[in-house]
This record gives structure tokens, C-alpha cells and sequence, in this order.
């Protein structure tokens, strides 16, 4: 019983630091690339035009950010109901 | 056929997270080495990173919506069983032709670029043989077992995608010249609107990633695995689109709209020969090579399902609906994709084709959202036998993909209006004709016996 108690917490926070992990990812390079090629060419549009990229990436991160620590809360809940780490 | 074969046990339930991660991410990195240039020659650097973000925020929430109805469901059919289950049999077979159509034409023309590829290294070799063996050596692996072909699509997704990341940080941290001035010249040449026309290729970044859940009925535990390795799928092609994009337009011009970025082949690997390192030369080569390859397995390995899936609720005939007893595998869906992709293949109108399955695609992103909208409606209680997985901010995100698929499916009139008009009669003669075929099938469907669920509310039955 220990060890599988074990096993599942060990499990999950395997499965926790890949979902943590590929957010901070995605948050540094996206953040990167968008901030480089605004700062370069973005004095070509006119400046309401820039609301419109924010307002993208704002919503492309933040709703796989969450989306994606949602797996990890339903992995959480369900992970001894379906054995997922036996 | 025998008895023995169709009423065999099923398809096999071994797939893990990575699987999943690979099939999405196998079929779709391609459109990171070729294709998503095409945004650039429509609208420049900033038109291309609008269509790279617009689109992105339209594959989040369907693959999103995705995740829930395939940990759901746990069926091979993917966009088509939830549409059968959840809106009907006309709208279930229009969507399953439409991936079916959408996979086998991407298939065809990968083969045909490893062809090329395959020619431009050792040019004694000739493209229509090549093609053939590629499809047929395909099509053998995924007969053998579905386990064997998807971990082959790992490992070559893998060395594609860190590939791509490579080529970024070795910019990134100098070991080659980068040229900002390459993004505030070839920033917007088309002006203004063509921000607005390169959306029609933003789905380019992202083509595809749906179909990872296509694999559910073959996890091993489908309400982690699906969820778990779509959205990192999904994470792994925003951060590779991103990287993708500013090295190519930071190595190649892009400011006069027919030269340059914007009309090259291979991008990311002219980008790497741009660079001037034999290593990146090599690297990206590879890399090219093995996302055709991969993209190419994940295709078989997603039309079979879809056919297969048609075929078991007798759509198309069930004779394609038996499983092999000893690898199980649907191997007469998976054999059937190998002469409809040669057909396409060998037609001489493949840019027509993949206009097609680009439109099928949009067809799918806007029935997708819709599904989940109906099965929400019809099972608004969130037991775990049901959905275990519950994906976040619905139904809102899930109108708003359809919103942005309809927008960008709009953007096709210009420039592609026939195949766009083409495309729609073909699915709306498909809808009438297997509504009227099918109707009587879902009055009787027993959820409680098919699915182990509950009886859906009263007030959303489905009507067809």
C-alpha cells in the first residue's frame, strides 16, 4: 500500500514538472519571438494593430496555461479510480 | 472475410502519452519545415506571426475541446464519433469523409516531397517509385501493429523537433549572424490587408494536431494519455512555429512577396543553409526528411481509423471494419489507404488536393467546438465515467474557435473560391445523403450499452 502510494505521488509529480515545465517553455520562447519581431518591424503597422497581437497572445498562453494545469488537476482526481500509474 | 476477423476482440489498448504526443506532433510538424511560408508571401513577418498567433488560439481550444470528447468517448474515430454521437449521422459522415480526405491528401504529398528529397540526394533515383515504395513501406508498418508505428514516429519527431530547437538557441546565443534587418524590411509588403489574407495559411503551424485523440480507443488509459499528450503536442508546435518563424525571417528576405521566404521550398532548411554551419546544414536536412516520414505514418495511422470507424457503424461497406486477430490493427482500412493515396498522389492536381483537405480541416474545426457543445448539453453532469476530463472556460472558447474557423475559412475565398465552393457542395451532398440514410440509427442508440453512460437530458436528444 505504501508503495503504491509512493509510486502515485512519484507518478504525478513526474506528469506535474512535464505540464509545469512545457508552460514555462512555451511562456519564455512565445514571450521571446513575439517581443523580438514587435520590437523590430512592429513600428510598420499603425499602433492599434499591436492591441490586436497582444490580445492573441494573450489568450494562445493563458488558455493553454490553464488548459494544460487542468490535465494535471484531472490526473490528480482521477488517478486511482483509473489506475494510472499500476 | 471470415466471422472470426470481424467479431475479433478489438483493436489493442497499449498506447501511452508519448504515443499520442508523437501522432499529433508527427503529423503536423511538417507544416513547420514547408508551407507555413506561404503566410509570408500573403502578409510579411507581421502577417505571419497574426496568422501564427490567430491560428494557435483557434488549435488551443480545439484541442481542448478535442482532449475532453476523445478521453471521453475513447473511440477511433475521433471527430467522426463525436460528431455521430453528439450531432448526427449526416454531419458524422461529412466529418468522417473530411478527415479521411484531409489525412490521405497530406499523406500523398508528403510521400511525394520525400521523393524529391530523396532524388535531390541520390539523383539516379526516380520520384514515382519512390513515392510508391514510401506509401507501401508505410502502409506495411502500420498493418504490423500500431504500437511499432507510432514509437517509429517518436523517435523521428523527436530528432525533427530538436532539430528546430537547435537551429534557435545556435542563433539565439550567437554561433551564427542573425539579420533583424530582414524583419522590419520584409515586414508588411502587401499592406494592411495582407495581414488579414495570410490567415488562410495560418492553419499551416498547426494542421493535423487534432487527430492525436484519434488513438484514444488504443490507449491504455485514454483519460490521462489523450489530455496529456495532446496539449503538450500542441505546446511543443506553438513553441517550434515560434521558433520556426524568427529564424527563417531573421536568415532569409522576405521583402519582395514573390522572391525569397515567402515562396521557398524548404524553408527551414534554406534558413539553416543561410547560416553557414555544415552541422545546421546537415541537421535540418534530416530533419525535413524525417517530418515527411512522420507525417506520412501519422496519416496512415489516422484515415484507417476514420475508415474503419465509418466502416463499423456502416457507412461505407463493413467489410473495412474487421480487425487483424494476431497484430490488431483495422489492416483492411489501413491496406485501403495505400491506393487512394496513389490515386491522389498520381493525379497531377495535388495543390488542388491539399486545398481540399485544408478546407476539410476548417470543416472539422468548426463541427469539433460544435460536438462539445451538444455533448455538454446532453451530459451536463461531470461524473468520471463520462468526462474525465473537463476542459476549461467552455462553452465560451468553444464558440469562439468556431467563430475564428469560419473567419479564416472566408479568407480561402480569395484565391481558392472553387475549391472552397467545390468542397461545400461535396460535404452538404454528403450530409443530406447520409442523414437521410442513417436517421433511424441514432433513435435507437442504447448509451447505456455502446457507451456505459447514462441516458442523455431529455432536451438534447439529437434531432437528425
Amino acid at each position: 500500500m505504501v508503495e503504491n502510494d509512493s509510486r502515485y505521488k512519484s507518478g504525478l509529480m513526474k506528469d506535474t514538472y512535464l505540464i509545469i515545465g512545457a508552460i514555462l517553455l512555451l511562456i519564455a520562447v512565445e514571450g521571446y519571438v513575439v517581443y523580438m519581431i514587435l520590437y523590430y518591424a512592429g513600428s510598420a503597422v499603425p499602433s492599434w494593430i499591436m492591441i490586436v497581437y497582444l490580445v492573441f497572445f494573450l489568450l494562445a498562453l493563458g488558455i493553454e496555461s490553464i488548459g494544460y494545469w487542468q490535465v494535471r488537476h484531472s490526473i490528480k482526481q482521477h488517478m486511482h479510480e483509473f489506475r494510472y500509474y499500476d | 472475410m471470415t466471422d472470426e476477423i470481424i467479431e475479433s476482440p478489438g483493436l489493442v489498448k497499449s498506447l501511452r502519452p508519448y504515443h499520442v504526443w508523437a501522432l499529433g506532433v508527427g503529423i503536423v510538424l511538417v507544416g513547420e519545415y514547408m508551407g507555413w511560408n506561404f503566410t509570408i508571401a500573403k502578409g510579411g513577418v507581421l502577417g505571419s506571426l497574426l496568422a501564427m498567433l490567430v491560428a494557435g488560439t483557434m488549435y488551443i481550444m480545439i484541442a481542448l475541446c478535442a482532449s475532453e470528447l476523445g478521453s471521453a468517448t475513447k473511440l477511433a474515430g475521433g471527430p467522426y464519433d463525436w460528431a455521430r454521437l453528439f450531432i448526427g449521422p449526416g454531419a458524422a459522415a461529412s466529418v468522417g469523409l473530411a478527415v479521411y480526405m484531409e489525412y490521405i491528401a497530406l499523406e500523398a504529398a508528403d510521400s511525394i516531397v520525400v521523393a524529391f528529397l530523396a532524388q535531390e540526394i541520390f539523383p539516379e533515383l526516380q520520384v514515382f517509385p519512390v513515392t510508391l515504395l514510401v506509401i507501401a513501406t508505410l502502409t506495411f508498418i502500420n498493418y504490423r501493429g500500431v504500437v511499432a508505428a507510432l514509437t517509429l514516429n517518436f523517435i523521428m519527431t523527436a530528432i525533427a523537433f530538436v532539430a528546430i530547437i537547435t537551429f534557435f538557441f545556435s542563433g539565439t546565443f550567437g554561433l551564427f549572424e542573425m539579420h533583424p534587418e530582414n524583419l522590419f524590411q520584409g515586414a508588411i509588403p502587401n499592406g494592411l490587408i495582407g495581414l488579414f489574407a495570410a490567415l488562410q495559411f495560418g492553419p499551416w503551424f498547426f494542421l493535423g494536431i487534432e487527430g492525436a485523440a484519434m488513438c484514444a480507443e488504443e490507449c491504455k488509459y485514454p483519460s490521462r494519455a489523450v489530455p496529456l499528450g495532446q496539449q503538450a503536442g500542441m505546446i511543443t508546435l506553438l513553441i517550434g512555429a515560434a521558433m520556426t518563424l524568427y529564424v527563417c525571417a531573421m536568415l532569409i528576405p522576405s521583402d519582395i512577396p514573390a522572391q525569397g521566404l515567402g515562396v521557398s521550398v524548404y524553408p527551414l532548411f534554406e534558413a539553416a543553409q543561410a547560416s553557414g554551419l555544415y552541422f545546421l546544414i546537415a541537421f535540418l536536412a534530416l530533419g525535413t526528411l524525417l517530418t515527411c516520414l512522420s507525417s506520412a505514418n501519422g496519416c496512415v495511422c489516422d484515415s484507417s481509423r476514420s475508415w474503419f470507424a465509418l466502416s463499423r457503424d456502416h457507412f461505407v461497406s463493413h467489410w473495412f471494419s474487421a480487425v487483424h486477430p494476431k497484430y490488431q490493427t483495422p489492416y483492411r482500412a489501413v491496406i485501403f489507404t495505400m491506393p487512394i493515396a496513389i490515386a491522389f498522389a498520381f493525379s497531377g492536381f495535388l495543390d488542388q488536393v491539399i486545398t481540399f483537405s485544408i478546407v476539410s480541416g476548417l470543416l472539422c474545426y468548426v463541427l469539433i467546438p460544435f460536438a462539445l457543445i451538444r455533448f455538454r448539453k446532453m451530459f451536463p453532469s461531470h461524473i468520471s465515467t463520462v468526462r474525465p476530463f473537463v476542459s476549461p472556460l467552455q462553452p465560451w472558447i468553444a464558440w469562439f474557435a468556431m467563430a475564428i474557423a469560419i473567419t479564416i475559412m472566408s479568407t480561402l475565398f480569395w484565391g481558392y473560391r472553387y475549391n472552397l465552393l467545390f468542397a461545400l457542395v461535396f460535404y452538404l451532398v454528403a450530409y443530406f445523403y447520409f442523414h437521410n440514410k442513417h436517421k433511424k440509427y441514432m433513435k435507437h442508440f442504447d448509451w447505456q450499452k455502446e457507451m456505459g453512460w447514462p441516458n442523455p437530458s431529455h432536451h438534447a436528444v439529437p434531432k437528425e
